[in-house]
C-alpha cells in the first residue's frame, strides 16, 4: 500500500521551505561530498501556531517536532481542529537528549533528593508526540519509535499498518533528532575508534538536528506531493536512484547503483532518512532539475551498525 | 530581598513564566487552577525548588496543597520550617 | 476500523520479580506473597526507602560480567524470548525459512541514562566508551532481531507505560495483514537509578509495597522484567502443527490529549481505546470476563480507571497484578497481557495483591480472593505517561 503525502513540514538548518531544501540538495548532488554548515535550529516560527504560554515547558526537541507537524498540516491546507481519525507517529534516533542530560545534571548538581521532576518527565521518549496530540487535541493513536538508524523505516511501516487496517485515515508521521555537544563529542570519539572505511564518511560530519513531518492520507487522491511506501516490493523501480543514509563503508554504498549521500544537508543524524524522503518527494516532482531529472521514483535506504537495511519508496504516482 | 519577592522570581525563572514580572503576581492569589494557572507538574517542581533554596522539605502533596495556596501561604510555610 | 480475525499466540515467556518463568510467576500470583526491597544494583541516596521489585539475582548475575556488551533490558528480553520460543516449539534455525518480525516496547531500554558515564564527563574525565557502545548495540528490537537473524520488520516502541501493549497490538496487525509469518512481540525494561529518582521526584512512588485500588494506596513501586509472546499466522501455525495457546482479538489505542503527566479525569482516552479494541474484536463489554487493569497504586491512575470500569464494566471482575510485579514500565503491557491470557485459559484470576480495603471514593474493588471466570475473552489495559491509553482484547486458544 502506498501512502499519499498530503503535506510536508520541514525544520532544518538549511531552512524550512521546500525551496531551501531543493537548493541545498541540488548543490550536494552536483558537487558530491561538500559539507554544509550545520547549526542549531531557531524555532521562532512556532509562535504562528502556539502561544508562548502554551509552550513554556516545551523543550527544543519538542518545539522542532511541533513546528514541523504544524507546518505539514498548513502545507496540506488543514487545521488541527478539523482532523478526525488521525494518528501520530514520531521517529527518533536518540529521543530528547538535552532533557535527558538536564535531568542527569540535576541529579549530579543537587543530589537525587532535589533533582528536577520536570526534566525527568519531559525526557520520557513519548512526551514530544504526546505534546503534539495535546496541543492539536488529537485523540487517535500516538506512537513514538526510538531506533537509531532504522527509526524512520519502522515508523513508516507503522503508519502504513494503521492506514491499511483503517485504524485512522490520516497519520502525522514525523522524525526528530536534536544536537547536543555531548552527542558530538561522543559520536566523534566513536567514529575515530572505527576503521576509516566503515565510518562511511561520518567522522567528517557534525551531528545535526531537525524535524520532518509528513501528513499522510489513505486516499491516493489526496497526494499533493507524491507517495511514500514502506516495505515496497523488491522488484519495483529497479533503475531508480537511491538516497542512502546510515552506516556503510564506501564499498557497501557502491553496491547500490546511483546511490546519493545527502547527509551534508542534515548532518550525522539517525533520522536522516526522513530528510532523504522529503528531498525525494521534491525529486519526483522535478524540483531538483537539472541535478536529478526524470525520476518518477526514489528509493530511500538506511542501514544500521548491524547491517540491517531499511527501505522506503517515494513515488510521484504518475507511474503506478 | 524579601522571601515573597524571591519566591516570585524563582517561580518565574524556573517554571518559565515568560512575560511575567514579580509585580504581576499577587501575594494572595491562587497559584494553581485559576490565578497563575500552575499544574501538578509545576507543583512537584516547586517542592524541589523550595528544598534547594530554603532547605524545607515537603513530604507529600497533602502538605503541599496547603503551602501552595498562594505566595503568602508558601512564604509562611517556609518561614515556619526553615532552620 | 477493519475487523480481522483472531491472531494466534503460540508461545509466551515472562521474567519479573515474581518469577523467572511464566509458570513460577503465575504460582506466585496465586499466593499473593511479595517482598519488594530497596534497590540492590545502585546505592539509593534518598533518606527514605522506596521498595522496588527486582528480578531474581541469579538471572541478573548471568549478565553482569565485565564487558557485558548488551544491556540488562535486552538480557531480560532474550531470556523471556527463549522461554516463549521453547513453548512454541521453534528453534532459532526454524525462523530462517519464515518472514519473522520483532516488535518490542521499552522505556529505560532506549534511554541515554548513562549516569556514571556522564558523571565522569562532568568531572572532567574521558571515560571509556563501553556504556555508549552498549547503548548503541542494545536497542531492544534491533538486538533481538540481530540475535535471531530475523529479516522481517523491526520496531522498538517507546510509549512509556503502554509500550508492551502497543508492541503486541502492532505485531498482531502485522500478522493480520500478512506482513509476517511470525512476530516476536512484547516488552522489556530494567531497573534504573535514573528512572527510580525520577518517579520519586514526581512524588508518585510509595515507601510501602504498593496497594492498587486500596483506600490507603500511596503510589507505585518500580519493577523490571520482560514479557514476550510469539504471534503466528494461521497458515504458519497449522503447517507446524503448533497449538494455539491464546489469541489477540483486538487492540485499541487513544491519546487523552489532556495533560502530560496526569490522566484525563474522566478517562476519555481509555474509553476510546476500549471501544476501539472491542470493535476490532467484534465484541461488546458483556463478552469480557475480566480485566487486568493498569492499577499502579497511584491516587490518580486508580481513580480514573475505577471511573471507567464503573461506567463500562460495572459487573466485571478486575485485578491489578502490579502488586506482585511492580510497575515494569515498558514491559508492563506485555507481561500483563500474558497474565491475562494465562488466567483466561485457567478460568480464574488471583486476588489483586496489595488490596485490602475499598476506597469509598472509588466505589470499585478489585477481586480480593481467587475468582473463577468464564468466557472467551478478557482485557488487559495500560495507561501511559503522556496520556496514551492502550487496550488489548485477548481470547482463549482454540483447538484447531
Amino acid at each position: 500500500m502506498r501512502m499519499a503525502v498530503e503535506g510536508m513540514g520541514i525544520v532544518s538548518t538549511v531552512g524550512n521551505a521546500p525551496q531551501d531544501l531543493a537548493r541545498a540538495a541540488r548543490h550536494i548532488l552536483q558537487e558530491e561530498g561538500m559539507p554544509l554548515a550545520v547549526s542549531k535550529i531557531d524555532t521562532g516560527d512556532l509562535a504562528r501556531y502556539a502561544s508562548s504560554r502554551a509552550l513554556r515547558r516545551v523543550d527544543h526537541f519538542t518545539r522542532m517536532a511541533l513546528l514541523a507537524a504544524y507546518s505539514a498540516l498548513e502545507d496540506a491546507g488543514l487545521e488541527a481542529a478539523e482532523l478526525e481519525h488521525t494518528g501520530i507517529i514520531l521517529a527518533t534516533g536518540y529521543g530528547p537528549v538535552k532533557l535527558t542530560f538536564d535531568f542527569l545534571d540535576s541529579i549530579i548538581d543537587f543530589g537525587p533528593e532535589m533533582a528536577s521532576p520536570q526534566a525527568f518527565a519531559h525526557s520520557v521518549h513519548n512526551i514530544p508526540a504526546a505534546t503534539i496530540a495535546l496541543m492539536m487535541s488529537l485523540r487517535g493513536p500516538c506512537f513514538s519509535i526510538c531506533q537509531l538508524d532504522t527509526a524512520v523505516t519502522a515508523a513508516a511501516l507503522a503508519a502504513q499498518t494503521w492506514l491499511a487496517e483503517k485504524r485512522v485515515t490520516r497519520v502525522l508521521l514525523g522524525a526528530v533528532d536534536e544536537y547536543t555537544a555531548l552527542l558530538e563529542t561522543n559520536t566523534q570519539r566513536i567514529a575515530e575508534s572505527l576503521p576509516a572505511e566503515s565510518s562511511g564518511g561520518r567522522r567528517r560530519l557534525v551531528p545535526g538536528e531537525g524535524a520532518v513531518f509528513f501528513c499522510l492520507h489513505a486516499d491516493p487522491g489526496m497526494a499533493r506531493h507524491g507517495f511514500i511506501e514502506a516495505m515496497p516490493p523488491a522488484e519495483s523501480f529497479l533503475d531508480a536512484p537511491v538516497f542512502f543514509s546510515g552506516s556503510a563503508s564506501p564499498e557497501q554504498r557502491k553496491a547500490f547503483p546511483q546511490a546519493h549521500d545527502l547527509s551534508p544537508l542534515y548532518g550525522n543524524m539517525p533520522i536522516g532518512m526522513a530528510f532523504d524522503a522529503a528531498v525525494a518527494l521534491l525529486a519526483v516532482r522535478e524540483q531538483l532539475s537539472p541535478a536529478l531529472e526524470k525520476c518518477p521514483a526514489v528509493h530511500c535506504l538506511s542501514r544500521n551498525r548491524f547491517g540491517m537495511t531499511g527501505r522506503i519508496l517515494v513515488t510521484s504516482g504518475e507511474c503506478a | 530581598m524579601d522571601i515573597k519577592q524571591q519566591l516570585k522570581q524563582t517561580l518565574i525563572s524556573e517554571l518559565n513564566l515568560e512575560g511575567l514580572s514579580p509585580d504581576d503576581i499577587d501575594d494572595g492569589a491562587p497559584l494553581f487552577g485559576d490565578g497563575l494557572g500552575l499544574d501538578s507538574l509545576d507543583a512537584v517542581e516547586i517542592v524541589v525548588l523550595v528544598q534547594r533554596l530554603y532547605g524545607v522539605e515537603i513530604k507529600d502533596m497533602e502538605e503541599g496543597r496547603k503551602a501552595f495556596q498562594s505566595i503568602d501561604a508558601l512564604a509562611e510555610f517556609i518561614a515556619e520550617r526553615r532552620i | 476500523m477493519l475487523h480481522s480475525g483472531p491472531v494466534s499466540v503460540t508461545g509466551m515467556g515472562c521474567v519479573c520479580a515474581a518469577g523467572t518463568n511464566l509458570q513460577d510467576t503465575l504460582r506466585a500470583l496465586e499466593t499473593g506473597q511479595r517482598n519488594p526491597l530497596p534497590p540492590s544494583r545502585f546505592k539509593s541516596e534518598h533518606s527514605r526507602i522506596f521498595p522496588v521489585f527486582e528480578v531474581a539475582e541469579h538471572i541478573r548475575s548471568t549478565h553482569e560480567k565485565p564487558g557485558a556488551d548488551l544491556s540488562m533490558t535486552v538480557h531480560f528480553a532474550l531470556y523471556a524470548m527463549e522461554e516463549a520460543l521453547l513453548q512454541a516449539g521453534l528453534a532459532v534455525s526454524d525462523l530462517h525459512s519464515h518472514r519473522v518480525g520483532v516488535c518490542i516496547g521499552t522505556s529505560v531500554g532506549a534511554s541515554l541514562n548513562l549516569l556514571d558515564f556522564y558523571r565522569a564527563i562532568r568531572a572532567g574525565q574521558t571515560p571509556e566508551l563501553e556504556p555508549v557502545h552498549r547503548y548503541l548495540d542494545s536497542n531492544p528490537a534491533v538486538a533481538l532481531a540481530h540475535a535471531l537473524g530475523a529479516s522481517g520488520p523491526v520496531q522498538t516502541v517507546v510509549n512509556a507505560c503502554s509500550s508492551g501493549a502497543d508492541a503486541i497490538g502492532l505485531a498482531a496487525s502485522w500478522i493480520a495483514q500478512g506482513i509476517c509469518d511470525i512476530v516476536i512481540a512484547g516488552g522489556a525494561d530494567e531497573m534504573s537509578e535514573v528512572t527510580y529518582n525520577g518517579f520519586i521526584r514526581l512524588m508518585i512512588a510509595d515507601q510501602s509495597p504498593c496497594r492498587p485500588f486500596d483506600t490507603s494506596r500511596g503510589g507505585l513501586n518500580l519493577g523490571e522484567g520482560a514479557g514476550i509472546v510469539i504471534l503466528e499466522t494461521a497458515a504458519c501455525r497449522a503447517q507446524r502443527n503448533a497449538p494455539e495457546l491464546a489469541t489477540v482479538l483486538g487492540f485499541g489505542t487513544a491519546a487523552d490529549a489532556h495533560h502530560l503527566t496526569a490522566p484525563h479525569p474522566q478517562g476519555l482516552g481509555l474509553k476510546l481505546a476500549i471501544s476501539e479494541a472491542l470493535n476490532a474484536a467484534g465484541l461488546t463489554s458483556a463478552d469480557i470476563s475480566f480485566i487486568n487493569a493498569h492499577g499502579t497504586g497511584t491516587a490518580n491512575n486508580d481513580t480514573v480507571e475505577a471511573i471507567v470500569l464503573n461506567e463500562l464494566f460495572p459487573q466485571t471482575p478486575f485485578i491489578s497484578t502490579k502488586g506482585m510485579t511492580g510497575h515494569t514500565l515498558g514491559a508492563a503491557g506485555a507481561i500483563e497481557a500474558i497474565f491475562t491470557m494465562a488466567h483466561l485459559t485457567a478460568g480464574g484470576i488471583p486476588a489483586s495483591a496489595g488490596f485490602s480495603e475499598e476506597d469509598p471514593l472509588l466505589n470499585a474493588s478489585p477481586a480480593h480472593a481467587f475468582t473463577p471466570v468464564q468466557g472467551q475473552a478478557a482485557i488487559s489495559q495500560s495507561l501511559a505517561f503522556g496520556g496514551n491509553n492502550s487496550v488489548l482484547v485477548v481470547g482463549k486458544g482454540r483447538a484447531i
